[in-house]
Order: structure tokens, then sequence, then C-alpha cells
């Protein structure tokens, strides 16, 4: 299991650093010189336009893309290493469980794979917290796109993850769920970088903000410091947008 | 109007790469139709056609489906267009996704059977083909299926000289079954034809969702070890989903089985086979009289392993799997795994061989290695070609049609012909089976272990769209 050292400054290593990564898709670049570092514990949102690079950025952080150049590293391990593995839990972005598989068998495989202790009362827990515990049995490939979406969740934190990377979390959710996952996604430990377009759920589950586009770092700061750079009843959407267009 | 709505359905359905490949095909059934000289009919060809005829009916009712996208749902239905036009593009579509095929057969065919009403039965039959899969959706399952079955009686009545069946034409009574394919093409055409304004199903979903809502006898993995959950996943259920190729279209089904089951039902199987065999054979012993039949069975028995590995990297969900273990590790344990429930279909006709030979069977020692070694050894290098060229994810109900594949997609079948090909040749050759064997596995086994091979297959499995 990696620890995560102080440097010989004191200052704690970052729990997710990319550095000076670039990655292209053919001849379509998708990042251009990415630096960024989020401390133990950040809880970050990922904006950016359409486009701007933020599943690559995710994709590239639970290591199945590789950067052409650059380094990624999770907890100080490569993101590919059993190390990272071990510690980060992933949600993309339409996530799809096993569709012949079960709800509660999907659970169970992953923990399975995941090595997860207690399994079953693991499994209990998520089928009750996200209220799936009357499609346990179903097939998965019959469930609603929003229990679906609540079983990528449970997917996601099966195995207590200390990094979690969510891809636009909420989608698909009903407004009660949303609360509960949020409340949820709030009280797990942990790092979180959450990819959203939409800004009233990056003020819910984070405080801070790295703003992409076109690949490269735009702006990185806390939300608060991002609200004081507009008019005081300028919309925070608006002040985002400002930014992502180079207004400001 | 009928037109532009016809090239837009054929554009939305179809890939550049597909179309220039059935064009390659007419071209090339034109020069062999001028290269084979005549061979008049025989028993056995006439015997093969009605079979054919048979089969091709019965699999366009039962698996047909209509090409019809989400997307077209949403946007080509809304539109104001003369469903008239509509229906006529749709049914061009489907024309050529399932009944251009057989026209294809007129090369050949026109070597064997000389009669002028040749063209005329093809073209019947494509159309009664075309229709058929026209329907299907609009039927329930049971009925499918039991029109089906009924359907490839009827047509193998043939067999038993039956002058009023689809099959025939091809079987000696020329006027009559080509009377009894133009009637049928027209009744079914009409039909189609009343159906295609009502379309809401697309190509897959009745397959898809063919599967019930709950599982009814679900497996637990609690205690088990990482690569034991792998094995006891593909061990105890097998997941019957490939993409299947059907009178010239391609499309998946899924359906989850006990694995108890699909080995009992491959026992059975297997002793039909060497039933069969017995029964059919039994007055020459020790001569090559089988080798029809251990070619036949062999050859399905490649194809069955093909849709197999068609499906174990398609249904993957890397986001949880590949973000548990590394690629190599769990693709590795995936591939055993999937070899040896594959194993429970092969190993019974493998028995049956292995039971042949000991009965003095000619060939059958040879065929029991094509089965328990080149075609497990070929279904593992299928699914790393697979995995490497061609990776497409189904990802739910309204997938990439087949017919949308683009060209290194679609070149993930040609390993089939070279196994396709050693299964027919090493079915009655030991040496042949046994060096066509290990040169499989030589090959299959290096990719199958190799880290690096896996770690590039993840990059492309993600740049693809795999989530």
């Amino acid at each position: 299991m990696t620890q995560s050292l102080p440097s010989a400054s004191g200052t704690p290593n970052p729990c997710i650093e990319l550095s000076n990564v670039s990655k292209s898709y053919g001849l379509v670049p998708a990042l251009s010189n990415l630096s960024f570092a989020i401390p133990e514990g950040g809880r970050y949102a990922l904006l950016g336009p359409n486009g701007a690079g933020k599943s690559t950025t995710l994709k590239l952080l639970i290591g199945s893309l590789r950067p052409d150049s650059g380094r990624v590293s999770i907890l100080g391990s490569p993101p590919d290493s059993r190390a990272a593995k071990a510690e980060v839990g992933y949600l993309p972005e339409d996530a799809l469980p096993y569709r012949m598989l079960s709800v509660r068998e999907n659970l169970e495989y992953i923990g399975s794979l995941r090595a997860v202790g207690d399994l079953k009362n693991r499994v209990d827990y998520l089928l009750d917290a996200l209220d799936l515990r009357e499609y346990e049995r179903s097939n998965v490939g019959r469930l609603s796109r929003g229990n679906t979406q609540k079983l990528a969740i449970a997917l996601a934190i099966v195995h207590s993850p200390k990094v979690l990377l969510l891809d636009e979390p909420l989608n698909y959710l009903d407004i009660p769920t949303q609360e509960k996952v949020i409340a949820m996604l709030e009280s797990l430990q942990g790092t979180h970088l959450v990819s959203t377009h939409i800004m009233s759920i990056a003020g819910r589950l984070t405080d801070s903000v790295v703003m992409i586009s076109k690949g490269t770092i735009l702006w990185k700061g806390a939300i608060d410091e991002l609200k004081r750079m507009g008019s005081p009843d300028e919309p925070i959407e608006k002040i985002v947008a400002r930014m992502m267009t180079g207004a400001i | 109007m009928l037109f532009r709505v016809l090239k837009f359905v054929l554009r939305t359905r179809f890939s550049r790469p597909f179309l220039g490949f059935i064009l390659l095909m007419i071209f090339y059934s034109i020069v062999i139709s001028r290269a084979i000289p005549p061979t008049g009919i025989s028993v056995i060809i006439s015997y093969y056609i009605v079979g054919i005829v048979a089969f091709f009916l019965a699999m366009s009712l039962a698996t047909g489906g209509v090409m019809v996208m989400k997307s077209d749902r949403d946007f080509l239905f809304t539109l104001p267009l003369s469903s008239r036009d509509l229906s006529i593009a749709i049914f061009f579509s489907q024309f050529i996704a399932y009944g251009v095929t057989v026209l294809l057969l007129f090369a050949y065919l026109s070597q064997a059977f000389s009669s002028a009403l040749l063209l005329v039965d093809l073209v019947a039959l494509a159309l009664t083909l075309t229709s058929l899969g026209t329907i299907a959706p609009s039927m329930t399952t049971k009925g499918r299926v039991s029109a089906s079955v009924l359907l490839a009686l009827w047509t193998s009545s043939a067999l038993l000289k039956f002058p009023f069946t689809p099959g025939s034409a091809f079987s000696g009574s020329v006027v009559y079954g080509t009377a009894t394919l133009v009637v049928l093409a027209a009744a079914t055409v009409t039909i189609a034809f009343r159906n295609l304004p009502h379309v809401e199903l697309d190509m897959v979903k009745s397959m898809v969702r063919s599967s019930s809502s709950e599982i009814k006898a679900p497996n637990s993995y609690v205690g088990k070890s990482p690569v034991s959950a792998i094995y006891f996943m593909n061990l105890s259920n097998m997941s019957l989903a490939g993409r299947f190729n059907m009178a010239g279209t391609a499309r998946y089904v899924s359906k989850r089985v006990k694995s108890t089951w699909v080995a009992a039902i491959a026992s059975a199987g297997a002793a039909a086979y060497v039933a069969f065999i017995l029964i059919a054979y039994g007055a020459v012993h020790f001569s090559a009289a089988p080798l029809p039949a251990q070619i036949i069975a062999n050859v399905i028995l490649g194809f069955l392993a093909f849709a197999f590995s068609q499906s174990a990297i398609t249904y993957e969900r890397i986001w949880l799997s590949l973000t548990s273990l590394p690629p190599a590790t769990y693709f590795r344990n995936l591939i055993a795994a999937k070899v040896l429930s594959l194993m429970l279909i092969l190993a019974p006709f493998a028995v049956a061989d292995a039971a042949l030979a000991y009965l003095g069977y000619a060939g059958a020692l040879a065929s029991m290695v094509v089965v328990a070694v080149v075609i497990p050894g070929f279904f593992v290098l299928e699914v790393c070609w697979a995995a490497f060229t061609a990776p497409i994810q189904v990802k739910g109900d309204d997938m990439l049609m087949p017919a949308q594949f683009n060209l290194r997609q679609m070149a993930a079948a040609v390993p089939l012909v070279a196994v396709m090909g050693i299964a027919a040749s090493a079915s009655g050759v030991l040496d042949i089976a046994l060096i066509g064997g290990l040169a499989i596995w030589v090959v299959s086994a290096s990719l199958a272990v190799s880290g690096g091979f896996w770690n590039s297959v993840v990059s492309r499995l993600t740049e693809s769209g795999f989530v």
C-alpha cells in the first residue's frame, strides 16, 4: 500500500499529480503539457468546455490510457500499478456495469476482484444506502438508467477508495437520490476529483476547481476565489463561461 | 424524394467498406460463374441447397429484425416524409442485409441448376428472406420460433420429394417449387410492407431484451479470490452472446444460461453425432466415410467458437475490471476461463471422436485433435485478434449496426477463414491437425500471456470508446 510521505520541504506529496502531460488521438491533440496536482483530502472539480480533455485526463488517471509524454501519478505510484489501482475508485460518464449479472452479482464480483474484506456486509450496506435492495436480483440490462447509475456509484466505492474519480456522478438521478448520493460522497474520506459541467454540483461536491481548456490548464483555485472574480450578484456559471471563452 | 430517402437510409445503415465488400462479392461470383465448368445437378448438391434454404428461411424469421436505429425514431420518422418512400427505402436496406447473399449463390448454382427459372427462384427467395426478417419483430418469441421450425420442416420436406415447398425448386420439382417460392415471396412481401410503416423495434432490441428481468439463481462471489471470481463467473454460467452472421448481416444476441445445461445439451448433441455416424456409415468400418460428417461438425464447432470469441471482449466493462486488476492478469485469466467454458461444449464432441476412433473410424482421431486442440486455440487467437484489431463494445440496445463496421472491424473475421481451412483439411489428417493445432497455440498463447500486448489492447479499447 502506497503511503503519501511528506516531501523534503515538509509539504505533503500530492495525491494526484499530472506533470507536463500530453496526449493525442492520432493527429488530434487532447492534452498539451497539462500540469496540476491535488493534495490528499482535496475535493476538486474538473471543469472545462466540451472537448477540453476532461475525460482523457480521468482515463489517464486510471491508467487505461498512457500519456505520450509527461508523468502521471496517484499517491506516488503510476496509475496502472497495483498500488494505485487498489486505492482508486472510478465512475465514468454513462457507466455500464456488467449487463448479464444481477445488481448484487456485479457488486460481489467487483468486490472479489478488488479483494474487499467482509464483502457481504459491504454489499448489503451499499444496497441499502443507495436504495438498490429491491433490485439486487435484477438483471442489470433491465434496470432504469437511474438505478444503473446508482449501481455504478456503488461499484466505484465498493472498496472504500482513497482516491475517487467521478465523471458526472449525478447524471440520471432524481433529486432525492441526488441528495442521498451527495450526502454519501461528502461522508467519504479521501481525495475526490469530480468532472462536471454543472456548477451547482461542483459547488456541492467540491470546494476547489481545476479548469482546463484545449488540453491545458486554465485556472486552479478555490470555488470561493472563483466567485470573487465576478461581480457580487453574478452567477458563478457566468464567471466560468467568461473564463472558458477567454473573457477573463 | 424516394431516391434521396433511399440514399440517406443506405448511407446511415451501411459503411462504405461493407457496400464495397458486397460489390466485390458480386464481381467475384460473376467471375466464378464463368470460370467453373457446369457440373450438373447431383443428389448431394441438392441436399445441401435444400438444407441451406431451410436454414436461411428459419433463421430469417427466428432472428430477424428491422434495421431501424434510435436516431431514426427520434429524427427520421418525425420528418414529413411519405410512409411509402420510407418503407421502400427500409425494405431495400433490409434486402441488402438479408437477401443479397442469396443472389450471390447464383454463380455457383448456375453450374448445377441449368433451369432458366433459377434466377426467379433466387430473387423470390431473397425477397422472402428480406420480408421474413422484416415481419419477425411483430411476432412473439414463441410464435417466431414455432413458425421457424415449421418453415424449416416444410422446406426440408423437399428432400422427401414433396413438390410444393420453398426448397422443391432445388430438388427436382422445378416448376412447382418455383411457383411455391413466388407465391411465398408475394405473400411475405405484402405483409412486410403492411408492417413497415409501424416499425418501432430496432434491429437488436428484441433479441437483447429477451433475457428475463430477474436472475433466478444468482451466484455469490463472497469469499472468492480475484482470480477464482473470474473463473467462477465464467464457468458457472455461460453468456451465450456473440456476433452471428446470417444471410449477409451480423448481429449480437445474448442470453445467460447455466453451464450445466449447456454441457448437457452439448453431450446430447455429441451423442446424436455418434449415433448419426454409426447409423449412416456403420457398414463401412475402417473407411474414410465419416469424414464429411466430421468436417461439418468441426466447422460448426469452429463457428460456435468464433461466436463465443466475439462476446469475450464486447461485453467487457474495463472501467470495472481493469481498474481492479492489471490488464494482463485479468485478460489471461478471463481467456483461460472462457476457453474452459468453451470446452464444456467441445469436450463431449472430442470424447465422441475418441469413441469413434476406438471403434475404428478413419479420421476420428484427427477430428478429435481439431475439436480439443485446434478450435480452443483458435478461440484464444480470435479473442486476442478481435481485441487488438476491432474492439467493439456492446453497450446497450441502441448499438452500432454490424453493417456499419469499418474495414478493420470487418477484418476481425479473417482468422475464421484460416481455422475453417484447418478444421476442414485437418479433420481427416492427424499430422495436419497436430501441426495446425500446435501453430495456432504457439501464436495464441504467446499473445495471451504477453503483458505488453494487453497493455496496448487497453489503450485501443479505451480509444475505441470502451467504458
